[in-house]
Order: structure tokens, then C-alpha cells, then sequence
């Protein structure tokens, strides 16, 4: 279900080849660490999918019961699980990708799924909607639930998008204050 | 960060590791990563928490690199970018690469121009996106 973005990347630059040879452990510790560097060198590039993880019950922001910064404030408390749909897209990935990779002449391929360093794009924790029943904000932005207050960030998506999601989320701040900026008379009736 | 933020032993320690992962190596006419000028780098570009890690990695010691690698892959990836970051833009290392010794900016680079003709059927495809108003 939903899709994926392909994002190719241009080719490492040396700290970045070296990185990625350690922690596929393409390069060793030691002597044979020089050969093995200049064998990546200028060779290798990567491609990214972004997927669409769909809103899901089970994943969820609450406040920590325990930890707290140093003015006393919850600290938020993630969990996370991938579903089955989300593992079916990153696999699903990772075969297209490796197909495109073989056709452009690669002679090897490494998968990471999920990463682990790099973008996560957490989104929809205040969903927008019309139905103050299943979701945080309606459809330009105000709280359902407290009238004068405005949610203006990726928290309003409905799903994590399956794209990089900043310009989306400009183009919603652009819209949200234009509507604020339509409804002035009427903004926290 | 202070100005030496290792003492005398831990810097001891960080040339070991240092040299434990990049070796000099007379083949390719480079330094290891435990040369005196790249250290110094490397504490000059010390983070917060480096002193842990290399005690982490001392209580290995430098016959049992390969286990702490495998063992403590974190605290390894983070002593790792430490080394290869200096490592890689030492002068003498980046020439014997082929590189020249110089940032990309202000200069620039000249990039090889691939076959643009492969963008071609792309460029004849209907839009796939809406129009905007
Ligand atoms: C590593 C990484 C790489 C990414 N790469 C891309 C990319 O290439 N392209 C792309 O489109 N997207 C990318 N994203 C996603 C994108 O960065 C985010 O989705 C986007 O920045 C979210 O914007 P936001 O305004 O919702 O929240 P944020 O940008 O997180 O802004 C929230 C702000 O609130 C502040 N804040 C928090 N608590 C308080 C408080 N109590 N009081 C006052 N201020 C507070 C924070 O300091 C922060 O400035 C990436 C994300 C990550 C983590």
C-alpha cells in the first residue's frame, strides 16, 4: 500500500567512502586498510527510499513518567514499531534499487533497512483533519479541541509523506497564516 | 573545549588506536593516522566524551582492536570518523590519492560531463505532476 521516493545520491567523497567501508567492514582495521580505501575510492554512490509510513495506532509520542529536563518538563517518550506495510516497502525498495544499481554496472551492493543514521522524518502526531474525533487540527490548522490555538509544523501531516518533507510543510505554514489572514473576524469563534 | 583534552596517557592511547586502524604504510607513501601532525588534529577536533571511548578501547588494548570493534561498535564508529576525518584531509594523504590538497571552495572542481542523451526519454514523458493554478 502507498509508495516510495528513490532518491540517488552522487558519489561519496573520501571521509564518506572510507565511513561507509569500515562499517560495512569493506575496509579493515589495519594494514590492509590503504588498498582497500582506494579500492571504494571514487566508486561508490548510494540511493535512499522515503517511504510512507501510514498512521498507525501503535506508534506513539506520550510523556515520559520519569524523565524530565532540567525545568521539570516530561520528556516525550517514542514508540515506535514498523508495521508489515512499512518492512513490504523498504524490501520492495531495496530489490528496485538493487536492480537499478546492477544495470548501471555496480559489482556490489549493501542494504541498510531501516537506517540507522541520517533522516527520520517524524510527522502526524497532530494530525489535520475535519474530525475532531480522529484528528488534532482541522483543515486550516486550528486546534479542534482549544480555539485560539494554531498548529504549524510537520506534526499535521497525515502520513510521514513518503517524500522529504519541508517544502510540503512550507507550503502548509504559507497557507495556514494566509487562512488565519482570510478569517481574521472570525478566527477563534 | 579545553585546549589539551586529553592528558599525556590518553593521548598515548589515541595514537595507538590511531595507528591501529590507519597504519603508515610504505606502498602508498602515506603516513598512519598516529603521525604527529594528525593528532594533533585529531585533538583539536576532540568531542565531548572521547576520554571515555578511548578508555573503552584501552581496556582492550591494541592486540584486541579487532574484538573491541566487534564488541562496541558505537564507541568504534565514533573513535573511527575521529581518525578518517583527520586522516583524510591531511595534505600529504589527500595528494597520494590523486586529490589536490585544497577545499572545494572557492575554486571549484571541474565535473566530468556523463551522457546527458540518458536523460532524454525522461525528458519526452508527460507531465506526472498536476499543473498549479
Ligand atoms: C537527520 C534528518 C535529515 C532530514 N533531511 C531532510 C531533507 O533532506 N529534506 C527534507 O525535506 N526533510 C528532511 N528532514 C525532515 C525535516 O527536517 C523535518 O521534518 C522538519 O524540519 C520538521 O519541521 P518542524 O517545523 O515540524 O519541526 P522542527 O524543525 O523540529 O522545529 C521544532 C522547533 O521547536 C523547537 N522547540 C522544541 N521544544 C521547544 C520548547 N519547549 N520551546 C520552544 N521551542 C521549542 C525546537 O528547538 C525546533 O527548533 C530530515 C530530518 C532529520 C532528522
Amino acid at each position: 500500500m502507498r509508495g516510495y521516493l528513490l532518491e540517488s545520491h552522487r558519489g561519496a567523497a573520501t571521509v564518506e567512502t572510507v565511513m561507509t567501508g569500515l562499517e560495512w567492514e569493506e575496509i579493515p582495521w589495519g594494514p590492509g586498510h590503504h588498498a582497500a580505501a582506494r579500492k571504494l575510492h571514487k566508486r561508490i554512490t548510494g540511493f535512499v527510499a522515503v517511504c510512507e509510513d501510514m498512521p498507525e495506532l501503535h506508534n506513539t509520542v506520550t510523556l515520559d513518567p520519569d524523565l524530565k529536563d532540567s525545568n521539570g518538563i516530561p520528556a516525550p517518550k517514542i514508540s515506535y514499531t514498523l508495521s508489515e506495510n512499512s518492512i513490504k516497502m523498504m524490501d520492495h525498495s531495496i530489490v528496485r534499487i538493487t536492480e537499478i544499481l546492477e544495470a548501471a554496472g555496480a559489482t556490489q551492493t549493501h542494504a541498510v533497512a531501516p537506517i540507522e543514521y541520517g533522516g527520520w522524518h517524524w510527522l502526524g502526531t497532530a494530525r489535520m483533519g475535519t474530525d475532531p474525533t480522529t484528528s488534532v487540527v482541522n483543515e486550516w490548522g486550528r486546534a479542534h479541541d482549544v480555539k485560539n490555538l494554531f498548529i504549524v509544523d510537520g506534526s499535521i501531516f497525515v502520513t510521514s509523506s513518503g517524500l522529504n518533507p519541508t517544502s510540503t510543510l512550507q507550503a502548509m505554514a504559507l497557507y495556514i497564516a494566509d487562512q488565519m489572514k482570510q478569517r481574521l473576524e472570525t478566527l477563534f469563534d | 573545549m579545553p585546549d589539551t583534552p586529553l592528558d599525556q596517557d590518553e593521548q598515548e592511547i589515541l595514537s595507538q588506536l590511531a595507528a591501529a586502524i590507519i597504519p603508515a604504510s610504505d606502498t602508498y607513501a602515506v603516513p598512519g593516522a598516529d603521525d604527529a601532525q594528525i593528532v594533533r588534529d585529531m585533538l583539536g577536533s576532540a568531542y565531548a566524551g572521547l576520554a571515555a571511548d578511548l578508555a573503552s578501547f584501552a581496556a582492550f588494548g591494541v592486540e584486541k582492536a579487532e574484538t573491541f570493534r566487534h564488541e562496541h561498535p558505537m564507541t568504534a564508529g565514533r573513535l573511527e570518523r575521529l581518525v578518517v576525518e583527520c586522516y583524510y584531509r591531511d595534505d600529504r594523504v589527500l595528494t597520494s590519492l590523486g586529490l589536490e590538497a585544497r577545499p572545494p571552495f572557492p575554486k571549484g572542481f571541474e565535473v566530468d560531463q556523463g551522457d546527458w542523451s540518458l536523460l532524454d526519454p525522461v525528458r519526452a514523458m508527460v507531465p506526472i505532476y498536476r499543473a498549479v493554478d
